[in-house]
């Protein structure tokens, strides 16, 4: 078996996405070691799941700094001395400074809740709603300096119905989200999916050409 | 989360309790105030319709934050209003407390409408459509001004989602304010970072978006108004004068 794939995984808030990696590990089905937990808000919830499990915690608070590039330069020698192959982001919702992205170049992960390349930004569901969209998504993508933009990885969809709220669209979106980073994380730790040095990503050998699409 | 709030589940009990919970403090720290008068245009779609002004001021020994809209060029012929609404506040012990709402129109004086606070007696004097009416007041309440102070304490305590008592056409609905995130938006010529927030109430279809400065909390960068599927409306900053 090759060695456990090392992740850094940055929440804000409950840590949902945390906890399916979390059990995924536990269960074996994940080869990988989550060598940090890092945090910006001392109250989220996500820092107890980590803890429970006995995961390295450490709390960034940004209200600690004057603006968000000290923030970001804290963050940045921090997950330099933890050394892991992927930052994984998990509800973590502070923008990251081009000099942060550029430091870890093709090796932060995002989980958004769109059918990238639509609905990049905030609000999806309320905005997917208020547009009368059929389906609306999940899409795990590499982190770029423009937001929302880097190479898509794996997508899924559901349909929206007739009555539906935000509530409902997030639920339905979350249940994806569990089984996709779990599933996305593991076939880079068994090296079918690969992203290299040059951002170059290739799945079973193949470059990727259009997003991985995920079937529950 | 701990803290110390006012929430109406609490308030079954004899008006003196009643007064004496809602003077507990709302924000464990106090949000600083600083007073400011920003200008905005309001665009209607893709339509630019008219400008606003907000402001935030010392008023006696309160605070009043104002905004006073106007409808511009051609659309002032069909819109005949000058909307305008202020609304007074207190601290106390780092408490929010509205005292007064006005909402009016200078072209049209039935518009007019007022809400007073008693937070002594708990309950809140309504004066709407030429009717009075007592409203009593279960926990601290905010309006469409006010709602930026609580936006601006979720920034600061990092609160994501909070259901707060609600003043909207001389009831108190519940109203629910959310943090989205972070986003970078074009004010000008300029790129501006953002703190995101979602309004939704209690009995109607707008969804109301604020974007705050995130280096000043309580300034409203761009608040987009949406009713069902119309297009929306959106206040985007024009400039901002701060006092000392």
């Amino acid at each position: 078996m090759s060695d456990p794939l090392a992740l850094a995984i940055l929440i804000s808030g409950s840590g949902s996405n945390l906890q399916a990696i979390i059990d995924a590990i536990e269960s074996g089905r994940l080869n990988a070691e989550i060598k940090a937990v890092v945090c910006n808000n001392p109250q989220a919830y996500g820092l107890q799941r980590a803890a429970k499990h006995d995961l390295p915690t450490r709390v960034i608070d940004h209200r600690d700094y004057a603006n968000r590039e000290q923030y970001d330069t804290v963050l940045q020698q921090y997950l330099q001395s933890v050394a892991p192959d992927y930052i994984v982001l998990a509800g973590y919702m502070r923008i990251l400074s081009p000099a942060f992205i550029d430091a870890f170049e093709h090796r932060i992960l995002n989980i958004h809740p769109s059918l990238l390349p639509a609905y990049k930004g905030l609000d999806t569901h309320q905005r997917a709603l208020q547009n009368g969209e059929p389906r609306h998504g999940v899409s795990i993508h590499v982190v770029t300096a423009k937001l929302d933009d880097g190479p898509i990885l794996l997508q899924a969809s559901y349909p929206i119905d007739a009555g539906d709220s935000v509530e409902d669209l997030q639920a339905r979106g979350h249940d994806l989200e569990h089984q996709m980073y779990p599933q996305l994380l593991g076939w880079i730790s068994e090296g079918k999916l690969r992203i290299d040095v040059d951002g170059r990503i290739l799945y079973e050998q193949t470059p990727l050409e259009r997003p991985l699409l995920f079937n529950p | 989360m701990n803290r110390p709030r006012l929430n109406g589940r609490y308030f079954s009990i004899p008006s003196v309790l009643l007064a004496l919970c809602l003077s507990l403090p709302a924000f464990a720290e106090e949000v600083p105030l600083r007073a400011f008068t920003a200008s905005y245009s309001l665009h209607k779609g893709s339509m630019h319709i008219g400008t606003a002004e907000l402001s935030l001021e010392p008023f006696e020994q309160l605070w009043r934050w104002r905004l006073t809209t106007r409808a511009r060029g051609i659309y002032a012929v069909f819109v005949h209003k000058k909307p305008y609404s202020e609304t007074t506040f207190s601290r106390v012990q780092d408490d929010v407390r509205l005292q007064q709402i006005v909402i009016g129109d200078k072209k049209d004086e039935d518009k007019y409408e007022s809400a007073s606070f008693d937070w002594e007696a708990g309950r809140m004097k309504v004066l709407r459509k030429g009717k009075r009416k007592n409203v009593k007041l279960a926990a601290a309440v905010y309006d469409y001004q006010s709602i930026h102070l609580l936006a601006a304490a979720m920034q600061r305590h990092q609160w994501n989602d909070e259901t707060v008592d609600f003043y909207r056409k001389g009831k108190l609905v519940k109203s629910r304010l959310v943090y989205l995130g972070e986003e970078m938006i074009d004010i000008g010529d300029r790129q501006i970072e953002a703190r995101v927030f979602r309004q939704t109430n209690e009995g109607s279809r707008t969804v109301i978006r604020y974007f705050y400065d995130a280096n000043h909390p309580l300034l409203p960068l761009l608040i987009e108004n949406r009713k069902g599927d119309d297009s929306p409306s959106i206040l985007r900053l024009r400039e901002v004068n701060w006092r000392l």
